[in-house]
């Protein structure tokens, strides 16, 4: 059975992990209670798992395997839900400010809205490159390809975007700084 | 461009930090201190001279501050201790999808063999006007894109960025035709040498079945001309002329030759979609 963690064991990684977890589940997710419901849900794997936890080099490595799988899931279980650009815009404002300021929300509302029609192989690249803030190095290194696939997936990933939103989301973009009106 | 465009070119612009500035990855690891040795003391010299990552640090501070001042520990570990109790014994904890991988998978391994089995029919026999053609793909509609499989040696493998082909290499396309219902595919090598794929007989534009994955039934041998090989693909609603789409690929290559294509190729052109797959060349100039 594998190694179980201490009380304090989790209560560390918490204080240095948390934030950078609920930090992505939040950008992924797009709302606070779902955020938070799936930090603890990584947290959970972390106490039960400690033993192949422990034998990663980097922590934040296995935290992000761990919490992309989850919440790939949660969305894929969002059944018949398909987000408009601006419906949690109102709902993200107080807390997924970040570090990118505005343009980071609609970045990450966006990226949300165009998850769901990508295949996982494309999800979790765009989802450490855009979300995560990695290079394309980084995600290179952290998923096994090579830098050129990655790039080439991500490609694959704005070309089909945009023609999505041309066809099918411009309506619902804000002009002017106003919201479009449904 | 019109507004709306730019406003989504720069939604989906990539964000890459700024030349020289560690990676918001980078940062995020820097202030739960995961990083080590040369890579810590390389973010914290950085970061004196750097105003922008100063910001970027101090922002992520804040936040890290704020989730522990409303989420401490004590209040969640309750709910994290019962939830640990139904986490099952496996964790799913891989993310990895290379293309080996998938190979290992013996249905796959058993496809690819169909696969292979199918490019060399096709390079083989003669066509079949009546030939049903195979599909793949992923279900995504009024999208368009080219992509290739390479069969070198009796295996198939996937073509991606950083593929190299060289002279011999056997290539079969397929083509997400979106709402377009014609395809002319059109090549160039390093030489600027182009040339009309398909239709194989030069003239007017191949009927193509809208969908994703549609595997053309034509295979191609490359033979030894320089790379890089760069292969368009015209898509359009109506029937266009292979010798118009051969043109516009000699415009976008002029002053570039091959390697200019891709990046000159608009996203439209002839009345419909336009995509490119470019490929690095081994042994260029090799007889």
């Amino acid at each position: 059975m594998a190694e179980t963690a201490t009380h304090t064991q989790v209560e560390i990684l918490y204080n240095r992990y948390g934030a950078m977890v609920h930090r992505r589940c939040l950008r992924i997710l797009g709302n606070e209670q779902d955020a938070m419901d799936a930090t603890q849900e990584v947290f959970a794997r972390v106490s039960r798992h400690y033993e192949s936890f422990r034998a990663e080099a980097a922590p934040s490595t296995w935290l992000m395997r761990i919490s992309t799988n989850h919440c790939l899931n949660v969305i894929r279980n969002r059944r018949g839900r398909r987000q408009k650009l601006a419906a949690h815009r109102q709902e993200l404002e107080p807390t997924d400010r970040g570090t990118r300021g505005y343009d980071g929300i609609e970045r990450a509302e966006l990226i949300r809205t165009l998850l769901v029609r990508f295949e996982p192989g494309v999800q979790r690249l765009v989802i450490h490159h855009y979300l995560d803030g990695m290079t394309k190095t980084e995600v290179a290194q952290l998923c096994g390809l090579s830098v050129p696939t990655v790039r080439k997936r991500l490609n694959l990933f704005v070309r089909r975007s945009r023609r999505y939103l041309q066809q099918e989301l411009l309506a619902t973009l804000p002009r002017d700084g106003k919201e479009a009106r449904p | 461009m019109t507004g709306e465009d730019r406003e989504l070119a720069r939604l989906l612009e990539s964000p890459e930090p700024p030349p020289g500035c560690p990676s918001e990855w980078t940062l995020q690891r820097f202030v739960a201190e995961e990083l080590k040795g040369d890579e810590r003391r390389s973010v914290a010299t950085h970061t004196v001279s750097c105003e922008h990552c100063r910001v970027q640090l101090r922002a992520l501070d804040d936040e890290r501050d704020a989730f522990l001042r409303i989420h401490p520990f004590d209040e969640v570990e309750a709910d994290i201790a019962e939830r640990a109790l139904f986490v099952p014994e496996d964790p799913e904890i891989r993310v990895s999808e290379s293309w080996w991988e998938r190979w290992r998978d013996p249905l796959v391994v058993l496809a690819a063999g169909g696969f292979a089995a199918l490019v060399v029919a096709a390079v083989l026999l003669p066509p079949d006007d009546g030939a049903v053609e195979p599909t793949t793909g992923h279900g995504i509609k009024g999208i368009t894109d080219l992509n290739a499989s390479l069969l070198r040696d009796g295996v198939v493998t996937e073509v991606a960025g950083g593929t190299r082909v060289r002279a011999g290499d056997e290539l079969q396309f397929s083509v997400d035709t979106g709402d377009y219902d014609h395809l002319v595919l059109v090549g160039i090598d390093g030489t600027g040498d182009v040339t009309v794929y398909l239709p194989v007989d030069g003239g007017t534009s191949l009927p193509v079945e809208r969908g994703a994955g549609r595997l053309l039934e034509q295979g191609f041998r490359l033979d030894a001309s320089p790379g890089p090989e760069v292969f368009v693909a015209f898509l359009t609603g109506a029937p266009i002329e292979a010798v118009d789409a051969a043109g516009q690929v000699r415009r976008w290559a002029t002053e570039g030759g091959a390697s200019a294509v891709a990046g000159r190729a608009p996203e439209q052109a002839l009345g419909g979609a336009v995509e490119v797959l470019s490929l690095d060349k081994e042994g260029a100039g090799a007889p």
